[in-house]
């Protein structure tokens, strides 16, 4: 397993399955990992890669397209706090003023790229090897201390995938612990720190 | 026989009187109706009637008007990226400023290309956002 900071000179082996933090960055503008989300997201649909989705990817993809949205209308900076009790208690205000621009807009970009031709798989594929995944998730969680989500999204793409893109800097220890698996951890990191690799 | 003098206020309409052939014979009335923020128009008018009636022999006070270019409003920059997909210029900048659209544009196809420029950046956010901890399920 390697782990490596992306840059756009990286030629990235398919399938790739992609963690939602690249979805969001680069549907959200501004931030400092824009560029580099857009630019490889960019990359991969014009080398029409294989592209492998989860409904755990859908579902933090959801989460921050609504935490986004409880943000802006509470005029609070993005990393304010953001609880199940404050989604429960604004939920109607943040669809009512959000809702049909927002917060379904990576559910629509992945149907629109499938419509454009681009291969764009759920996973897990079959029942054997979903069985896999949910053998491997708490093994994943007790070996690299993942977060539980963090886990299945390591077991998805280790089972299905060749490359696994995240910008979450949290796997960066996982090639030391699991030397044996055969998958390319790409790390979205700012551009000016894109020229590292580890 | 009259003739009003044209002045400069701002109208949205002209309405004449005993127009005939002969400038002797012509009244114009000009009557305030739209906000100054329309004024470009009428100012081009009003310089139009002015010259029209000092050809004439009607001599036209010099400065019944103070003229204001900053009245003309500023024109909103489109730009089309993409069949259907037109942003305004500064939000064309904020999201595809230093990202090679060109190359992009050459390389996809165009379904891929308008499925690829319609969703990068479309959301605005800030630039202390930090996707991994807004993609995090909340407790």
């Amino acid at each position: 397993m390697k782990y490596i900071d992306w840059n756009p000179s990286i030629d990235i082996e398919p399938p790739v399955y992609i963690d939602a933090n690249i979805f969001v960055g680069a549907i959200i503008r501004g931030h400092n990992l824009y560029h580099p989300c857009a630019k490889l997201i960019g990359n991969l649909l014009t080398n029409q890669s294989h592209i492998l989705v989860s409904l755990i990817s859908v579902e933090e993809s959801l989460w921050a397209l609504t935490r986004q949205s409880y943000c802006d209308l509470m005029n609070q900076a993005p990393n304010a706090s953001f609880t199940r009790n404050a989604y429960k208690k604004w939920c109607a205000k943040i669809f009512a003023t959000y809702g049909s621009t927002r917060i379904g807009v990576v559910s629509s970009m992945l149907r629109d790229w499938s419509n454009a031709g681009l291969q764009v798989e759920v996973i897990p594929k079959t029942e054997e090897l979903w069985n896999h995944v949910l053998n491997l998730a708490p093994l994943y969680m007790e070996k690299c201390e993942l977060f539980p989500a963090d886990a299945f999204h390591l077991a998805l793409a280790e089972t299905h995938a060749k490359t696994f893109i995240t910008a979450d800097s949290d796997f960066a220890s996982v090639p030391n612990k699991l030397s044996a698996i055969d998958l390319v951890i790409l790390h979205v990191v700012k551009e000016s720190l894109s020229t590292k690799s580890s | 026989m009259s003739v009003t003098t044209p002045t400069r206020e701002y109208i949205a309409k002209i309405e004449s009187t005993g127009l005939t052939q002969e400038p002797s014979q012509l009244s114009v009335t000009y009557r305030q109706r739209l906000t100054e923020a329309t004024s470009i128009i009428w100012q081009q008018l009003d310089d139009i009637l002015r010259h029209s009636l000092e050809s004439s022999g009607f001599k036209q006070p010099d400065s019944l008007l103070t003229r204001k270019h900053t009245l003309a409003p500023k024109p909103i920059e489109m730009v089309v990226v993409a069949p259907g997909i037109i942003v305004r210029s500064s939000e064309y900048e904020e999201r595809f400023g230093g990202i090679e659209l060109d190359e992009y544009r050459k390389r996809m196809s165009p379904e891929v290309f308008e499925v690829f420029v319609r969703y990068i950046g479309s959301i605005p956010g800030r630039s202390t956002l930090d996707v991994g901890t807004i993609t995090a399920i909340p407790e």
